[in-house]
């Protein structure tokens, strides 16, 4: 495991790029409204995912974000236009494409254990292996002791914790973040973004992360993608070349808000 | 005693002072004859009746020691038609709370049905059923299954969409997910709705039992009518009431054992 660590870490400081495990080509979808007039949410969306990437998307709210999360987890039919993962097309929403929602996704009948161990059903470990497997990723969030509580027990940020660790722990091809920290106070936020570094650092899913913050884009991602509206598509892909560890008052990251924030308002 | 103290017996008694002050009131006027006997029995004697209609000899009298016999009748009647209209109305509603194909399908009728008053149905089930068990049974079946179908249909309606899309992202596949996600999270919709019709099956065991059938709680009140036996009636008013809360009370009890989400939602 620790040997992997440090090839993760290095090859994404090196040239070798990782293989592409998402694939977009042109995807379009639109809706039929209540009118009977045709509403295009997205049009010939291309991109590509490599492994191990973090890729924030980014922009303005009612953009057709999270009509692409939810294409892309399978919960709707594209109109036109593949997804590959892994080559292969998505068939129907599973393990292998994970949402995290904004809020309120966990269920409330179970405690944060249960909620983390629920998607561990399908799997063939002992009811001993998945309870360590369960606890391992309880302290890893951070939420030891609190095994316990049921959801409305515990705070907006914990919520957060609880809903990553129940889809980290099935080790999804992709994960999907939709604004995951949106709802949360500033400082939560702040202490989410910290905890998802981490997380990436043991684990080094590949992600995509929607969000509406210019800040929270560039500090956490590998690239981040300029979301058009009317209809949805990708004006921009931007490639962060910034360090691991990333401040606001860096230059260069104050430079590319500032290049990010003229872009967003041309559109 | 302290204020925190004084509050709490305040709230402890409360709910015991008005059924005191009715019982005193009703000690008083039959004490001293304000209401004629054959209006208002005694409470002493509607004692000594109840006593003697739960514990007496069956050998004594018509009505001594008859209770054990009529309780059976009617928690079976009770038991068999809620057992029926929870096995037709608890998945029909939660299907149609789901599928708005189904829901498009029974909903209008089924409103239909439910503006006829239940009594209404009585007539028609004496002539399909004949006087007696099946008739009751239909009656509290037919009754009990509107709350249950329209409480499983809100709850199955209003469970969002994302709790339903995280099951699936999970890896539940259909029949998981009803069992492991639509049903816990309608649950509290369910409860209601099982609680509801439990309380209105004991009201229609009730009417079913008034068309003569000779055993049974509701059979006992009509018999001691045409007898003019009052204490009698109001022995069986008590019994019903109590019984009937004492079923609330187990459903409940023993929906929070059986689910998880039953004990951990309402």
């Amino acid at each position: 495991m620790s040997r992997q660590h440090l090839q993760i870490i290095h090859s994404r400081q090196g040239t070798a790029p990782e293989p592409v495990i998402l694939e977009v080509n042109r995807l379009t979808k639109g809706y039929i409204s209540a009118d009977s007039e045709q509403t295009i949410a997205l049009k010939d969306l291309t991109f590509n995912i490599r492994q191990k990437e973090m890729v924030c998307l980014l922009g303005r709210s009612g953009c057709g974000k999270t009509t692409l999360l939810k294409l892309l987890a399978g919960f709707l039919k594209p109109s036109a236009g593949d997804i590959l993962l892994n080559g292969e097309p998505l068939s129907h929403p599973g393990p292998a494409c994970c949402m995290v929602f904004q809020e309120d996704a966990l269920f409330p009948w179970l405690t944060v254990k249960e909620n983390i161990a629920f998607g561990l059903i399908n799997n063939p470990m002992s009811r001993q292996q998945k309870q360590q497997k369960v606890d391992q990723f309880i302290e890893l969030v951070g939420l030891s002791g609190f095994g316990s509580y049921l959801p409305r027990e515990i705070s907006g940020g914990m919520k957060q914790r609880v809903a990553l660790a129940r889809v980290l722990i099935l080790q999804p091809r992709i994960l999907l973040m939709d604004e995951p920290f949106a709802a949360l106070d500033a400082q939560t936020r702040e202490q989410m973004q910290k905890l998802l570094q981490e997380l990436r650092r043991q684990f080094a899913p590949t992600i995509l992360f929607v969000t509406h913050d210019v800040n929270e884009a560039l500090l956490l991602g590998d690239r981040v993608l300029l979301f058009d509206k009317n209809p949805g598509r990708i004006s921009h892909d931007i490639k962060v070349a910034l360090p691991q560890t990333r401040a606001v008052e860096h230059d260069t990251f104050l430079r590319l808000r500032t290049r990010i924030n003229e872009l967003l308002k041309d559109e | 005693m302290n204020r925190v103290d004084t509050n709490i017996w305040l709230q402890r008694s409360l709910p015991w002072i008005l059924p005191f002050v009715l019982l005193l009131c009703w000690y008083l006027i039959s004490s001293r004859e304000l209401i004629p006997i054959y209006l208002l029995p005694h409470p002493h004697q509607v004692l000594i009746s109840g006593a003697d209609y739960i514990l007496g000899d069956p050998e004594k009298g018509i009505y001594t020691g008859r209770f054990l016999n009529d309780f059976a009748a009617s928690i079976i009647r009770v038991l068999m038609g809620f057992t029926l209209a929870t096995a037709i109305g608890l998945p029909l509603g939660l299907l149609s709370g789901r599928l708005e194909k189904v829901q498009l399908l029974l909903g209008s009728t089924l409103n239909a049905l439910r503006a006829v008053p239940g009594i209404c149905w009585l007539p028609l089930a004496l002539i399909w059923f004949g006087i007696g068990f099946k008739t009751t049974v239909f009656l509290v079946a037919l009754a009990a299954f509107f709350p249950i179908f329209l409480n499983a249909e809100a709850g199955a309606r209003q469970v969002s969409p994302t709790v339903i899309q995280a099951g699936t992202m999970l890896g539940m596949n259909y029949r998981r997910r009803i069992y492991r996600v639509l049903i816990p999270a309608a649950m509290p919709h369910i409860v209601t709705g099982l609680r509801l019709g439990m309380g209105i099956s004991w009201a229609y065991l009730v009417l079913g039992e008034l068309t003569g059938v000779p055993d049974g709680l509701g059979a006992v009140i009509m018999d001691a009518r045409m007898l003019g036996r009052n204490d009698i009636i109001i022995v069986g008013i008590i019994l019903i009431a109590l019984i009937g809360r004492l079923c609330d009370t187990g459903l409940h009890l023993l929906l929070r054992l059986c689910f998880k989400s039953a004990r951990r939602l309402t």
